[in-house]
C-alpha cells in the first residue's frame, strides 16, 4: 500500500511542478517557427543515393531537389530543377533545361555538371564518389546509356531503349541532385551531413532522437513557412500519439486505424487520411496445380470476402481492391467490376474443374505488419475461413518478411499474400513489375503468381515504349481486363495514407505516394 | 592490496566471459531468420545486388573466418566497427546510448531500493499481519505485471500532464558531450534543464522500477525475518533497546548482504533489460539500440550493444562482491575462506 501511495505521491509532486516547462517552444529563439514531426524510427543515412529506408527519404525529401518532381496530389510529373524537357522522335534521347541561378546549401552552383555527377553516382557501382554504399535503387536507372552536360544549363540523357517511366524515375528520391563539392569533401560521411538545394538545410542529427533542419530562406521555390523542422523519433505508437496530445509533436505518422478514429473525436487534433498508391493481394502460383487451371483461380476470387478483411483489419479505412492498380494511379480500369463474393458459385466452379471434394492448398504469409496489411495474421485467418466455406482447405505457412520474400520469390508457395507500394506512381511499376513474365524468374520473382501471358506481356511492354499518356492508358486498361479474366492474383485491398496533427498546423497534406513535404507546413 | 588483486583477477576472468558472450551472440545472429542484405537493400532488391552486398560485407565467408575477423577488428581498433546501416562507429554509439540507460536504471533502482526495502522491513516486522499481506501482494503484482503493459497504463493514466517522448523536448538544444543530461546541464550551467529532465524521467523510471522493487521487497522480508529471530536480536531486545533501534540498527545491517546482492543483480539486469521501457517511452538508451539493431539485422551494432551490456553486467557484479567485504567483514575477498 505504502509503495503505491509513495508512487502516487511522487507522481503528484512531479505533475504539479512547472507545467509550462514542457511546452514545445521551451527553447526556440524568440519568434522562431519550429515544427516537430514525430515518427517511429530514425533515418539511417541522409544520402539519397545510399539508402532504401523510408525514414531516411522523409528527411532527404526536404533537403534535396530532383530534376522533375511529382505534383502535389498525384504521381503526375511536373518541372522542378528542370524547367522544361524534350524527347527525340525515337524516344531514346531526353534533353533537360535547368533552372537558372540555383545554388546548393554550401554555395556550389547547381549546374549541368552537378546533375551528371549525381546521376553517375547512382548508376555506376564503380563511380569513385559512390562511397561504398548499397544503392538498392540502381536498377531504376539501368536504362540510361549515358548522361552528358551540354553547356552549364543543358543535360542530355541517352537511353538504351525507349522507356516511358524514365521521366517518373527522375522524380524519385535516388535521382536527387547532390552537391559534388560536399560529396567529394565528405566521402562516406556525406550521409551524416548532407548538402542539397532543397527548401531545408541540414543542421544537426542526434541519432535515435532527432534530426534538425533549418529553412533555406533563398530557396528557388520561395522560402519555407517554418524556420526549423525537427524530425523526432518516438517508436511506440501510443507514446507518439500522447506526444502529439502533449504538444511536444505537431505532426505524427504511423497512426493505426483504431487510433485514427479516436483522433477524429478530439478537438485539439486533426486526423488526415488520403487514398494511397499501394495494395495487398493474394497471388496464386499459376505454374503449380491446381492453380494452373484458370477455373480454380476464379473460384478463389469468388470465395474471398474482401469487404470483411477491410472491415476487420482496417476498421473500414481501407478499400476493397478490384485491380492490381489502385484508382489513384492513372490508367486504372474502373470499368471492370469485381468477381462477386459467392461461395456456392466458387464450389460449383471447383467441381467443374474436377475437384468436387474441394482442394488442399498452402498459403504463405508474412508475420511482419506492412502498410498494406497492418495485421497480416488477420488476413490469413479470414482467408482460411472464407476459402473453407467454398471447400478449399488451407494450410498457412507464416514467416517473418524477409524469409517470406525469399520463399515466394523462389516460387515455393501455391498461394501467398503479398503487397506493393509504388516507387514512382507509374502503372508500369505495378503491372509490368508484378505480372510480366520477365519478372517471373524463380529466385528473384516479383511476379509471384508466375503469370505468363503473351497478350498481357505485349501490352505492358508496348506501353513502356510509347510516351503518349492517352495511348499508354489504353494499353494498361486492356492489360487489366486480361488480369481480371485470368486471375493470377486476387487484389484484396488498397490502404490509405494516414497521419495526425495538432489543430493549428497549416500547409500540410498527405501525398498519395506517401511523400512527406514540409515546405509549406507551419504551426500557427 | 588484497582487494586490488582480487579486483584485478576478477577483471581478468571477465575476458573469457566476454569472449564467450561474443561467440554465442555471433552464432545466434547467424541463426536468426532474415537476411541482412535484404534488410539493407529493401524488399525490392535484386539478387545480383544482394550478392554484391553479401560479398562486400564478408557474409559469404565461412562462419569461423567471419568470427576471427571480427575478433581481430575488436582487438586492433578497440571497436566492433561501423554499422553498415548508419555508417556510424559502434563504439561512439554505445558511449552515446549507455548514459541514457544508466540514468534511467539508476532512477529506477533508487525508487526500487527505497520502496522495496521499506516494504520488506514492514512486512517482516508484522509478519503475517496486514502490512505483510498488503506489501507482498503488491510485490507479487509488481513481478507479474508485464513492463510494457504497466508502461501503457502509466501512459494512459498520466497524460496529458507528464511527457513521454524522450529525455527532453526535442526543441531544446544543448551541448551534450557526456550524454548524461544532469552532468551536461551542470557543466554548461543550464540548471533549468534538470527539472524538465526529471519530469521526463519519472514515468519510465516508475515503469522500470516495479520488478526490482518487488524482488527487493521479498528478499528484504525473508532476510529480515531470519535475522529478527536470531539470538542477538533477542539479546538486544532483552537489553531494552528501542524496537526501532533493534530493527534498523541491528537486524537490518545484518540482513543487508542478500539485499545488496539482489540490488546489484537487479541493477545489472536493468542495464541489460530496459528494452521495453526504453521503446515505450522513446528513451534513447542501449536497450533500444539493441532492438533497432535486431530489427535492422545490423550485425555489427548488435555485437557492440550486447558486448557492452555484458561488460556492464560483469562490472556491476564485481562491485557487488566488493561491497560484501565492506558490509560484512566475515566475507573475505580473495582469501581461501
Amino acid at each position: 500500500m505504502r509503495k503505491l501511495l509513495a508512487i502516487l505521491a511522487i507522481v503528484a509532486l512531479a505533475s504539479c511542478g512547472k507545467s509550462d516547462s514542457n511546452t514545445p517552444k521551451a527553447n526556440g529563439a524568440p519568434g522562431e517557427k519550429v515544427l516537430v514531426y514525430a515518427r517511429g524510427g530514425d533515418s539511417e543515412k541522409l544520402d539519397p543515393q545510399d539508402t532504401t529506408s523510408g525514414e531516411s527519404v522523409k528527411v532527404t525529401t526536404q533537403i534535396f531537389d530532383t530534376l522533375v518532381d511529382f505534383a502535389d496530389d498525384s504521381s503526375k510529373v511536373v518541372p522542378s530543377l528542370a524547367t522544361k524537357w524534350t524527347t527525340s522522335p525515337d524516344g531514346k534521347t531526353w534533353t533537360f533545361d535547368l533552372r537558372v541561378g540555383v545554388k546548393f546549401h554550401d554555395g556550389t552552383p547547381l549546374d549541368a555538371d552537378a546533375v551528371v555527377f549525381s546521376l553517375n553516382r547512382i548508376r555506376d557501382p564503380k563511380d569513385p564518389n559512390r562511397s561504398g554504399g548499397t544503392f538498392g535503387y540502381t536498377q531504376s536507372y539501368d536504362v540510361i546509356e549515358d548522361v552528358k552536360a551540354e553547356g552549364p544549363r543543358k543535360v542530355v540523357f541517352h537511353l538504351k531503349t525507349p522507356f516511358a517511366p524514365f521521366l517518373t524515375n527522375l522524380a524519385m528520391f535516388p535521382a536527387s541532385i547532390v552537391s559534388p563539392t560536399a560529396v567529394k569533401k565528405l566521402g562516406a560521411d556525406f550521409g551524416r551531413s548532407p548538402v542539397g538545394s532543397g527548401p531545408f538545410r541540414f543542421e544537426k542529427w542526434v541519432p535515435k532522437e532527432k534530426i534538425v533542419l533549418s529553412a533555406n530562406k533563398t530557396y528557388w521555390g520561395g522560402a519555407p513557412q517554418s524556420d526549423k523542422i525537427i524530425f523526432k523519433v518516438v517508436p511506440d505508437n501510443s507514446a507518439r500519439l500522447l506526444d502529439l496530445r502533449n504538444g511536444e509533436a505537431h505532426i505524427i505518422d504511423g497512426v493505426s486505424c483504431p487510433d485514427l478514429d479516436d483522433i477524429q473525436k478530439e478537438g485539439a487534433l486533426v486526423a488526415l487520411e488520403a487514398p494511397g498508391m499501394n495494395f495487398g493481394y493474394l497471388a496464386m502460383n499459376t505454374e503449380k496445380p491446381p492453380f494452373d487451371d484458370k477455373r480454380v483461380r476464379q473460384a478463389i476470387a469468388m470465395a474471398v470476402d474482401k469487404k470483411r478483411i477491410v472491415e476487420l483489419m482496417t476498421k473500414k479505412h481501407g478499400m476493397p481492391a478490384v485491380n492490381p492498380l489502385p484508382p489513384t494511379v492513372w490508367g486504372s480500369n474502373e470499368a471492370i467490376s469485381d468477381w462477386p463474393h459467392d461461395a456456392a458459385k466458387a464450389k460449383a466452379l471447383l467441381a467443374a474443374a474436377g475437384h468436387p471434394d474441394g482442394i488442399d492448398v498452402d498459403l504463405w504469409a508474412m508475420t511482419t505488419p506492412r502498410p498494406y496489411f497492418p495485421e497480416p495474421k488477420k488476413v490469413v485467418a479470414i482467408l482460411i475461413e472464407d476459402l473453407a466455406a467454398a471447400g478449399i482447405r488451407v494450410k498457412a505457412i507464416e514467416q517473418e518478411m524477409t524469409a517470406h520474400i525469399d520463399a515466394t520469390q523462389k516460387g515455393q508457395h501455391q498461394m501467398c499474400i503479398m503487397g506493393w507500394i509504388t516507387d514512382n506512381g507509374d502503372p508500369d511499376n505495378f503491372l509490368h513489375e508484378l505480372l510480366d513474365s520477365e519478372k517471373a524468374v524463380a529466385g528473384s520473382a516479383n511476379n509471384v503468381a508466375f503469370f505468363r501471358n503473351a497478350a498481357f506481356d505485349d501490352l505492358v511492354r508496348k506501353a513502356q515504349q510509347v510516351s503518349d499518356i492517352d495511348e499508354r492508358t489504353k494499353l494498361y486498361r486492356e492489360a487489366q481486363v486480361i488480369v481480371h479474366e485470368e486471375v493470377p492474383m486476387v487484389p484484396l485491398l488498397y490502404m490509405p495514407e494516414m497521419c495526425a496533427m495538432r489543430k493549428g498546423v497549416t500547409g500540410y497534406k498527405l501525398h498519395p505516394m506517401g511523400l512527406v513535404r514540409l515546405k509549406n507546413a507551419r504551426v500557427e | 592490496m588484497r582487494l586490488l588483486a582480487y579486483v584485478g583477477r576478477r577483471l581478468l576472468a571477465a575476458v573469457p566471459v566476454l569472449l564467450g558472450v561474443s561467440f554465442v551472440v555471433f552464432l545466434t545472429i547467424h541463426l536468426l531468420p532474415g537476411d541482412p542484405a535484404r534488410a539493407i537493400l529493401g524488399e525490392k532488391a535484386r539478387p545480383e545486388n544482394l550478392a554484391r552486398i553479401r560479398h562486400e560485407q564478408g557474409w559469404d565467408r565461412p562462419f569461423l573466418v567471419q568470427y576471427s575477423l571480427f575478433l581481430k577488428r575488436v582487438v586492433t581498433t578497440g571497436s566492433v566497427g561501423r554499422s553498415f546501416r548508419t555508417g556510424l562507429d559502434i563504439r561512439d554509439e554505445v558511449l552515446r546510448t549507455f548514459p541514457a540507460t544508466i540514468e534511467l536504471s539508476l532512477a529506477a533502482m533508487i525508487l526500487a531500493t527505497g520502496l522495496g526495502i521499506l516494504a520488506g522491513i514492514l512486512a517482516a516486522k508484522w509478519q503475517n499481519r496486514w502490512p505483510d499481506i498488503v506489501s507482498m501482494g503488491i510485490s507479487l503484482l509488481g513481478v507479474s505485471i508485464p513492463v510494457f503493459f504497466l508502461g501503457m497504463l502509466l501512459l494512459m493514466a498520466f497524460t496529458p500532464g507528464l511527457p513521454v517522448g524522450g529525455r527532453l523536448p526535442s526543441t531544446i538544444d544543448y551541448d551534450e558531450s557526456t550524454h548524461f543530461v544532469i552532468i551536461d546541464a551542470l557543466r554548461i550551467g543550464r540548471t533549468d534543464l534538470i527539472p524538465i529532465f526529471l519530469r521526463h524521467l519519472l514515468l519510465p523510471a516508475i515503469a522500470l522500477s516495479t520488478v526490482p522493487m518487488a524482488v527487493i521487497a521479498r528478499i528484504t522480508r525473508t532476510s529480515m525475518i531470519e535475522v529478527l529471530s536470531s539470538d542477538f536480536v533477542r539479546t538486544a531486545r532483552a537489553k531494552g533497546l528501542s524496537e526501532t533501534r533493534v530493527v534498523l540498527g541491528h537486524a537490518f545491517r545484518n540482513a543487508l548482504v542478500p539485499i545488496v546482492t539482489t540490488v546489484g543483480l537487479q541493477f545489472g539486469a536493468l542495464l541489460a533489460g530496459a528494452v521495453l521501457t526504453e521503446t515505450v517511452f522513446a528513451w534513447p538508451g542501449i536497450g533500444r539500440f539493441v532492438v533497432d539493431a535486431i530489427s535492422g539485422r545490423d550485425y555489427i551494432a548488435l555485437q557492440g550493444g550486447v558486448l557492452a551490456i555484458a561488460a556492464a553486467f560483469v562490472v556491476v557484479n564485481l562491485a557487488v562482491d566488493v561491497l560484501y567485504a565492506v558490509l560484512d567483514p566475515r566475507v573475505r575477498v580473495g582469501g581461501s575462506a
